[in-house]
């Protein structure tokens, strides 16, 4: 096991540096100079900028100065256009607490809701109830996230003021956490509809199994049978949908963020390519594949954790 | 069943550490658009006319307090990036930088409120003349003027502006601009280009509170007084500047946080979120105190149009910039205010393309001059029809107020009917199909995927086939801005990189002839390839010509180079862009019009609850 999640490690800091090396590439060899703004700037001045951060150079080398700044001094470079002069991994620190808050409250809120939906759906289902879960499930996912944001923001927001139109960076206390409630909401619904909808053909098909049958006959009464056996059962491939949405809790929500006014990881990857801060899109590029690669990674160790079947490697 | 449990307890953990660090993780900024210059042009609405008289029974007492009264609420599109003056990237941002930053000279609000002047704000009086030439200018600073902590501010704090500003290892988006505009300083881009050193630059302290700018050619003092007022020459803090320097002195985090940032302007920064939200509190140190009615000013970030919009409807914002689908339902607002852009919408041309060899074509491209519909394109978006390049806004005599286009010489560079005429554009074009011995045109437009340039482009497409014939096609290739700005700017090494496009230069409106800049043979980011010894000599006569201070000779330089421009429709002119804005009732503006440089003079407002 020790062995594997090491192996596991290592080709994922290899796939790391190829990812960061096809990265800069891709990047660099966007057409356009990050200098050339069409505004005032002289020729003289886009020189001398180009000199100092070595654009001027074939991109071999500049490849070269990028990774020996990263090597010896842990240094991503700095943001150009965005933010000047602040490094790159700032930015983003900045930016991931908002989107990980919102996210991850979101993701954990809409968790027990959709798989209590879900539930309910199987256990009635052919029912009036598991019409109308199906019902919800298929309003949730078809309709983006967006315009449940925009639709909340008018009427709780603006009409009722129920809530604060958006976020609220400068709040504490209640005050933040009414400016958070309709942007968590808004990405309550697409979570809440894919983990019902998962959960209620699994358990649907888990509650058929003769091992229930035979649970019964053991003398469990139904719902022992359903949450002892049914659901435990069930949760082992709901895993397979639970944690790689974790992994996009980080990338947050570029329209809902743009909605609700967050500051947060939403946008940035588009601005910063719209912008030409090379640098800063390539750290972000980075950030990203690495929490790619890190989800994937739990995912797989995850397995031989929830589910003892399964073995690592093919090890007994 | 313990396993769950602990599960969730380790889930249950995760969650509130997201809150616990989100919550002490703010950063940020906040932004909105920058409006522009302008001659006393635009009228006053009811409210604004009405609102000075209201004043005497206000909070806001009969004259500003140190404190000030009430909080200015701004949404904005726009983010700051950062507050350093030497590398700030859009115009939004210097707004901000002025608004707590000081300038030697800078742009008020005229005695009756209805125009701008142009006076010492760190500097105590107009440059002086030390030799007979024009070329050496001192410059007296006011005394006791302090930082927000209460440190002098001096000499010394300019000249360290200068050097930052210059010095080679920094390498400061701005310094080129300081070295050369409408004064090119002796030796500044030889210094900043490691040519010599800094005490050979005509940048000199007299004493504590007088300074020196040797030029390389004469100038008066109203051309010095316009460099220095550029916001990219506010003064800089040493202490702050130097705590945010790297270890190699090649880049400063200065102006980038509340860390790094101190003020000495009209406000100061009191809380700063990156890309969020910044809050500004009136300066009691600030040297026009007088003039700042504000207690403070709160700007958000708020990118999306129509939620700006609801937070005016709901009275947390007190203006609001409106779309042209908004202006659409507040047209009858008296609460309306309009400004000029300062900026004339142009169709530019690559002249080069080898795959269009008729946009060469002379009589081709002024075919497009006549075929286009200004008035029905300014009635679309609610602009104004310009066949023109100067604004309606630059002021040609700044003494008298006097707007070019009022001129005789810039009413001879209109055409009727805003130059709409499709017989005389069909003929053009069949004479320069002969010319040329082309059969048909098919030309590709690059736009902006943004509302004005879409509509634009789609009135375009279908309305000059109409008037040139089925031998004309126009297609429509939508992409974001920074590319297309890209692809126009690289004719230079790549002849075929578009064929048609938009351009519109903000400029210096108070110096319509420094204007032109952008169509000289050596400006540094042409989107068009326009090369034109005589205009090169115009601009240069208007600029830096011996003669350019005679009566007449600027206007007629404008004149000219606008013919120059217009007249072989080397571009061609479609609209004048006219920001308009939705004001909320507790604000009330002291400026009685709108004017060049202040605008309707947000800065000036008072808060009347």
């Amino acid at each position: 096991m020790f062995r594997y999640i090491l192996s596991r490690i290592v080709a994922m800091f290899i796939t790391l540096f190829i990812i960061v090396s096809i990265a800069f590439m891709v990047v660099r060899l966007m057409p356009g100079s990050v200098y050339e703004m069409g505004g005032d700037l002289s020729q003289t001045v886009i020189d001398a900028l180009n000199a100092k951060y070595h654009f001027d150079e074939p991109i071999i080398k500049q490849y070269g100065y990028f990774l020996q700044n990263i090597f010896l001094h842990w240094d991503w470079g700095t943001s150009a256009k965005m933010r000047p002069n602040v490094p790159v991994f700032d930015i983003l620190r900045d930016r991931i607490p908002v989107t990980l808050q919102l996210n991850l409250i979101s993701l954990f809120a809409a968790l027990p809701i959709g798989m209590a939906a879900g539930i309910v759906a199987a256990i009635k289902k052919n029912t009036i109830i598991d019409h109308l879960v199906s019902l919800m499930v298929v309003l949730f996912i078809s309709i983006p996230s967006f315009v449940f944001a925009a639709a909340l923001q008018y009427f709780l927001g603006f009409k009722f003021g129920a809530f604060p139109i958006i976020y609220n960076v400068s709040a504490t206390g209640l005050l933040k956490w009414q400016s958070m409630f309709m942007p968590i909401l808004a990405l309550m619904f697409d979570p809440i509809a894919r983990v019902a909808r998962y959960l209620r053909a699994e358990l649907a098909e888990t509650m058929n199994s003769e091992f229930m049958l035979l649970a019964k006959t053991k003398g469990l009464t139904y719902g022992q049978s359903t949450i002892r056996h049914g659901l435990r059962n069930s949760m082992v491939p709901l895993t397979n949908i639970i944690i790689p949405m974790f992994a996009n809790v980080l990338g947050g929500s570029l329209v809902v963020e743009s909605i609700f006014s967050v500051p947060g990881m939403g946008g940035l990857m588009v601005d910063s390519i719209n912008a030409s801060d090379h640098m800063l899109t390539v750290a972000i590029l980075v950030f990203y594949s690495m929490i790619s690669l890190i989800t994937v990674l739990i995912v797989d160790i995850s397995y031989g954790i929830i589910d003892p079947r399964v073995r690592m490697g093919g090890k007994k | 069943m313990k396993k769950g449990i602990r599960v969730a307890a380790a889930l249950m953990a995760a969650a509130m550490m997201a809150a616990s660090l989100s919550g002490c993780g703010n950063s940020g900024q906040s932004v909105d658009e920058s409006i522009e210059f302008t001659e006393a042009a635009t009228e006053a609405t009811e409210a604004t006319e009405g609102a000075t008289e209201a004043a005497a029974d206000d909070k806001n007492g009969e004259t500003p307090t140190d404190e000030g009264y009430g909080i200015l609420r701004e949404a904005s599109v726009n983010k700051i990036g950062s507050l350093n003056p030497l590398t700030y990237i859009n115009s939004y941002s210097s707004t901000q930088i002025k608004r707590c930053s000081l300038l030697l000279y800078t742009y008020f609000p005229n005695e009756d409120n209805t125009f701008c002047t142009l006076s010492g704000e760190l500097a105590a009086e107009d440059p002086i003349q030390v030799d007979e030439e024009g070329k050496v200018w001192q410059i007296k600073l006011r005394d006791g003027v302090v930082w927000e902590n209460g440190d002098v501010l001096n000499a010394d704090d300019v000249l360290y502006t200068w050097q930052m500003m210059l010095d080679p290892k920094l390498a400061n988006l701005r310094a080129s601009n300081f070295a050369k505009d409408v004064i090119e300083i002796e030796n500044a881009l030889n210094y900043f280009q490691g040519g010599c050193t800094w005490e050979e630059v005509g940048l000199k302290k007299i004493d504590d509170l007088t300074v020196e700018i040797h030029t390389v050619s004469g100038h008066d003092a109203r051309e010095v007084m316009t460099h220095l007022a550029h916001p990219a020459n506010c003064i800089i803090n040493e202490e702050y500047y130097e705590k945010g320097m790297n270890a190699d002195r090649t880049e400063t985090l200065y102006g980038t946080s509340e860390e790094y940032w101190i003020s000495a302007g009209p406000f100061t920064v009191e809380s700063w979120t990156n890309d969020a939200e910044i809050n500004f509190k009136k300066n009691p140190n600030y040297i026009f105190k007088d003039k700042i009615w504000l207690a403070g000013i709160n700007i958000k970030v708020v990118e999306d149009a129509s939620t700006q919009m609801q937070l005016f409807d709901n009275g947390e914002i007190d203006y609001v910039k409106l779309s042209a689908e908004n202006f659409q339902r507040y047209e009858e607002d008296p609460r309306i205010l309009q400004s000029p852009s300062n900026s004339v919408t142009h169709i530019t041309i690559n002249t080069v393309n080898p795959n269009q060899p008729i946009l060469a074509n002379e009589k081709f491209r002024q075919a497009l001059f006549y075929a286009t519909d200004r008035q029905s394109i300014a009635n679309l978006t609610y602009n104004l029809p310009a066949d023109y390049i100067v604004p309606t806004t630059h002021i040609i005599d700044l003494e008298a107020g006097l707007s070019f286009r009022d001129t005789e010489e810039g009413q001879a560079n209109l055409h009727e009917n805003n130059g709409y005429d499709p017989e005389k554009a069909k003929q053009l074009f069949e004479e320069a199909l002969a010319e040329t011995g082309i059969d048909k045109v098919s030309l590709t437009m690059i736009y902006n995927d943004t509302a004005p340039q879409t509509t634009m482009s789609e009135f375009l497409q279908q309305s000059w086939p109409q008037v040139l014939g089925d031998k004309f096609e126009l297609k429509l290739q939508a992409m974001p801005s920074s590319q297309r700005g890209d692809l126009m700017r690289s004719w230079t090494t790549k002849p075929d990189s578009y064929e048609i496009s938009w351009g519109g230069w903000v400029s210096t409106d108070l110096m319509p002839w420094n204007a032109f800049k952008y169509w000289t043979s050596y400006y540094s980011a042409k989107n068009e390839p326009y090369i034109n010894e005589e205009f090169d000599q115009v601009f240069d006569e208007a600029n830096f010509g011996t003669n350019r201070f005679e009566e007449g000779v600027r206007l007629n330089d404008v004149a000219k180079m606008e013919n120059l421009l217009v007249e072989p429709a080397v571009i061609i002119p479609v609209i004048e862009t006219v920001d308009k804005y939705l004001k909320a009732d507790r604000l009330e503006l002291t400026m009685k019009n709108w004017a060049n440089r202040v605008e309707w003079g947000w800065d000036y407002a008072k808060i009347v609850e």
